[in-house]
């Protein structure tokens, strides 16, 4: 069976190919597989020369620097040119990309932006034109691929629809045989048949409108799919656009970026799949997400058809290619899904504060600031280097150990010094330099541990949708103080059939709290679900360094079980199955008991989380609000 | 945008732009913009920090005993550095370190300086500033102040200028930047994409004429690039002529007090700013139509505000301006 998105995946590979230069990079996200190594061996038959990078790879190999290894052996300075800077013009391929560290991705990002590399240390730059092939292989509510580095890949492609059985279009198979015979002609002869296409204006014209259609704010993406546009008709061997050419460019560059939901809560990240059942996106022809297959066919069919018809048609035709067909007629008409102001609600002052800082039952934690601050050898913010040997563990800071040593080896070369030289790093090059014990430097770092806060919302119809008002006003309360404190905020709201990541964490409040408004109410509480996800959620934000603290706020009546089905016991069983794994991995958390009058059940599992158990007060009592002044006064 | 970069380029001590907005908005192509836009400058020859040959008040140790030894120091002229600090930057890569290669090779301590040597007299551009480690938003704060760049690291100590100009772009949804560091630009703007379909073809059309062929795109904007680049330097002339009067600087506080900003560098940065912004415009005189443009750029950021209040500041600057009928 032919499939469309393995003929856009297909063209794309050959279009990157062609014009590595304007066009930058693929952003994959595809899970690895058959399809996925189908798609490399494509790439690989066009460019001879993929270079895979691993994702940990070091910065000083990426921009290049000084070879520390030839320079220790030879005695003297040994420039090693970044990989960067030799790979200019062909392709780099990063699998797990969503792993980079930030630095590394920051390096690309701007090498990518710019055309340029530094070196370290260096003060010249050097130009450079690489593709990057940035493989996300990231689960939907995993951290995927930095939205700058993103942003200058040009396509975005999906492969995760596409099964190993689907085959390409007869028209991408020969355009493809034909690029393969093209690619060993110079770099220079494709770019100026490229500069041949051109682009009239209706075409821009069709192609910013729909940009602005779908919400895309940036100028890039829409130059993009412009030079995408022209890359395709060259790769037909045509110097005009055609229809076809801009709905390709359109799918492969513009739709995967789309945010344009007009509803409430705009999700900013075209990955994010909506929460909400979504309104019909702003186009003029509002097209159901089911017709999805049938529109995959009439593209095609549209576009070949008529070369002066409007060109709008295959383009605007798949608003969402590849957002999963989520919003269930179930969802749509869950009864009583409401969105609730955020009212007024009382809370202990600093409560953040105190929670995060006291005695939580599963782990004791020192006191301190928003994250407490470790001095580690294994990770964090780098602090001076420390003088010592490289034992239990530490790393040797070997740049600090060779600035140690170097200023001494005039002085250690004329045998001033009585002791032998240890020359542990070379022990048979031929000039020798002479490092000795006292010259050790172990690494050591400021574990920044940043704290994230994981609030778990229940947003169920039971006892939690007459207070839901009261505890977005308690969230808000919490986020204004984890906003003096610095804290990453993540977002879990859970509700009839299971929890959901409404928001990833993040540090804008602004965002928090927009997520927080348009979060809607009603139906079961699938608190096990919630768990699941918190626990998931902090067990990430631990892998990243952070100091992860859940707050759950719900009354405990857990009527859902994992499996979506509702059943009161096996719903709590599981509940208290997930809150003891909670406890097991010393997870601190903080309960927020939302029902009217505090409730065993909530107790019970706070216990087994050993969490924090807090009965949120009802905000209209006048008592509360003399409680809260008594509190203030007590504190120093 | 446009304006802001302007007026910074006339005035230094505006000290900074901070320019907030989406990804693609074209932020970056115009601070870039400004080192090919400004006049190249005069630097002391083989001097890594580029110190101004005349000037005698501010050089690094070894051009101010080159200058109180010779009358007259072997210059070169240079573009303008407009220096980017990439996210991941090392704190060696941006204050400076010992310099291995020559401490391998010759056994002698000496200094490689690092991105802020590189940036004096210039700009030094930071993308997604908001996202910037802290230890590193510490060390530039420190370094923005004082212009001076103080190395006290793996024995050696050194001491430098480092006059830059900050300008830092970013997306506040991802995250919000420290209020110290926000107080050190001088200038905020807003930017966003042009809403208009027609304003956003001819970026594209532009982007793809000057993609096919950069020489030619080059050579059409000569002339604009020329005139404003006149513009600006008769602006640098004038901008000593103008006048600031007493009235105008009372106006100036009492806008500050209406609005309850911190500190004393809103009047300083809003005074300057209008200076250089008269200037541009070729005006003898400040006034209040000067003050209107500026207010909401050099006000804005400073206000004390919520942070859960996503309504922007500027509207609370509008605000005063017509409160004080402006």
């Amino acid at each position: 069976m032919t499939c469309l998105a393995l003929d856009d995946a297909l063209w794309a590979l050959a279009a990157l190919a062609l014009d590595t230069k304007s066009l930058k990079g693929i952003w994959l996200r595809a899970p690895l597989g058959p399809v996925l190594q189908d798609w490399l061996h494509g790439l690989h038959a066009l460019k001879s020369d993929v270079i895979k990078i691993p994702s940990n790879i070091d910065t000083e190999r990426l921009v290049g620097g000084l070879d520390l290894a030839m320079t220790l052996q030879l005695a003297r300075p040994v420039q090693l040119q970044g990989l960067l800077a030799q790979s200019s013009g062909q392709i780099l391929v990063c699998p797990m990309a969503e792993r980079l560290p930030q630095a590394t991705a920051a390096i690309l990002t701007q090498a990518l932006d710019t055309g340029r590399v530094h070196a370290h240390f260096g003060h010249e730059s050097t130009t450079t034109h690489f593709g990057l092939v940035a493989i996300d292989e990231s689960l939907p509510q995993e951290t995927s691929l930095s939205a700058g580095l993103a942003e200058q890949l040009a396509i975005w492609l999906d492969l995760t629809t596409i099964n190993p059985k689907d085959t390409a279009s007869d028209e991408t198979l020969d355009m493809l045989e034909r690029v393969m015979k093209k690619m060993h002609q110079p770099a220079h002869t494709h770019s100026e048949a490229i500069a041949q296409v051109a682009l009239p204006d209706p075409v821009l014209h069709d192609i910013c409108e729909l940009a602005m259609g779908f919400g895309i704010e940036s100028l890039r993406a829409a130059g993009y799919a412009a030079r995408l546009a022209s890359v395709l008709a060259v790769l037909r061997g045509d110097d005009q656009v055609c229809a076809d050419d801009l709905g390709r460019a359109a799918r492969l560059v513009l739709t995967p970026r789309a945010k344009c939901m007009p509803s409430l809560q705009e999700p900013l990240c075209a990955d994010q799949p909506p929460a909400t059942p979504p309104p019909p996106p702003e186009s003029n022809e509002p097209t159901p997400p089911q017709e999805q297959a049938e529109d995959n066919d009439n593209a095609p069919a549209n576009a070949s058809g008529a070369d002066a018809s409007p060109v709008e048609d295959p383009a605007i035709d798949s608003p969402e290619p590849s957002a999963p067909t989520a919003p269930s007629n179930t969802d749509v008409q869950a009864l009583e899904t409401r969105i609730l102001e955020s009212a007024l609600a009382t809370l202990p002052l600093g409560l953040l504060n105190q929670l995060t800082q006291g005695q939580s039952l599963a782990k004791k934690s020192a006191g301190g600031r928003s994250g407490q601050v470790q001095k580690s050898t294994q990770k964090g913010r780098p602090l001076p280097a420390m003088k010592g040997l490289p034992q239990n563990g530490k790393r040797l800071n070997v740049l600090a150990t060779l600035r140690h040593a170097a200023p001494r080896q005039k002085i250690r070369d004329k045998g001033l010094a009585s002791r032998a030289p240890e020359s542990l790093l070379t022990p048979h090059g031929p000039p020798r330099l002479h490092i000795r014990s006292e010259d050790f430097h172990v690494q050591r770092f400021a574990q920044k541990s940043e704290s994230c806060i994981i609030f778990c919302i229940d947003a169920s119809g039971s006892a939690a949708l007459e207070r839901l008002a009261e505890a977005k006003g308690a969230v808000e309360l919490l986020l204004k103080d984890s906003y003096a404190r610095r804290d990453h905020i993540c977002v879990i709201s859970f509700r009839d059939k299971r929890a959901q990541l409404q928001l990833p964490a993040t540090r804008s409040l602004v965002r928090a709290k927009r997520e927080l408004q348009a979060l809607p109410g009603g139906g079961g509480t699938p608190l096990a679900s919630a768990l699941e996800l918190a626990l998931e959620t902090s067990l990430q934000a631990r892998q990243r360094g952070m100091t992860p603290t859940v707050v759950v706020l719900s009354d405990g009546r857990a009527n859902v079980t994992l499996e979506g089905q509702g059943s009161r016991p096996i719903a709590k069983a599981q509940s208290l199955w997930w809150a003891k794994q909670c406890r097991a991995k010393a997870l601190h958390a903080i309960w927020l008991d939302t029902s009217a009058r505090p409730d065993p059940q909530g107790l019970d599992i706070a216990r087994a989380m050993g969490a924090n158990y807090v009965p949120l007060p009802l905000a209209n009592s006048q008592r509360m609000a003399s409680t809260v002044k008594t509190l203030q006064e007590r504190q120093p | 945008m446009k304006t802001a970069i302007q007026i910074v380029a006339v005035d230094a001590s505006v000290n900074g732009i901070l320019a907030l907005g989406d990804r693609g908005t074209g932020k970056s192509t115009a601070v870039r913009a400004l080192a090919d836009l400004l006049p190249p400058i005069k630097v002391v020859k083989h001097c890594p920090y580029g110190c101004d040959p005349k000037d005698h008040s501010v050089s690094c140790e070894q051009c101010a005993k080159l200058k109180s030894t010779h009358a007259s120091v072997p210059s070169e002229t240079v573009p303008v550095p407009v220096v980017d600090l990439p996210l991941g930057a090392s704190e060696d890569r941006v204050v400076g370190a010992l310099d291995l290669e020559k401490a391998l090779s010759l056994g002698i301590k000496s200094f490689s300086p690092g991105l802020l040597a590189k940036a004096n007299r210039g700009f030094l551009y930071i993308d997604e500033v908001n996202l910037l480690e802290d230890h590193l938003v510490d060390l530039l704060i420190d370094v923005a102040a004082s212009g001076e760049n103080l190395v006290e690291r793996e024995g050696l100590s050194v001491r430098h200028p480092a006059r830059f100009v900050l300008v830092g772009s970013g997306n506040p949804e991802e995250g919000e930047l420290r209020p110290q560091l926000l107080d050190r630009f001088g200038l905020c703007v807003e930017v966003r994409t042009p809403k208009d379909l027609d304003e956003r073809i001819l970026v594209i059309k532009r982007r793809d004429a000057f993609e096919k062929n950069p020489l030619q795109f080059q050579q059409e904007w000569q002339a604009a690039n020329e005139a404003l680049r006149d513009k600006i330097l008769k602006a640098r002339k004038r901008l000593d002529k103008v006048v600031l009067d007493d009235d105008f600087l009372r106006l100036c506080s009492q806008l500050c007090l209406t609005l309850g900003t911190d500190g004393l560098r809103a009047e300083l940065t809003l005074m300057r700013a209008t200076r250089a912004y008269a200037a541009l415009e070729g005006d003898k005189k400040v006034d209040a139509k000067h003050l209107r443009v500026i207010a909401p750029m050099a006000l804005s950021h400073r206000l004390r505000r919520d942070p859960l209040d996503d309504t922007g500041s500027s509207a609370r600057v509008e605000r005063a301006l017509e409160e004080l009928e402006l």
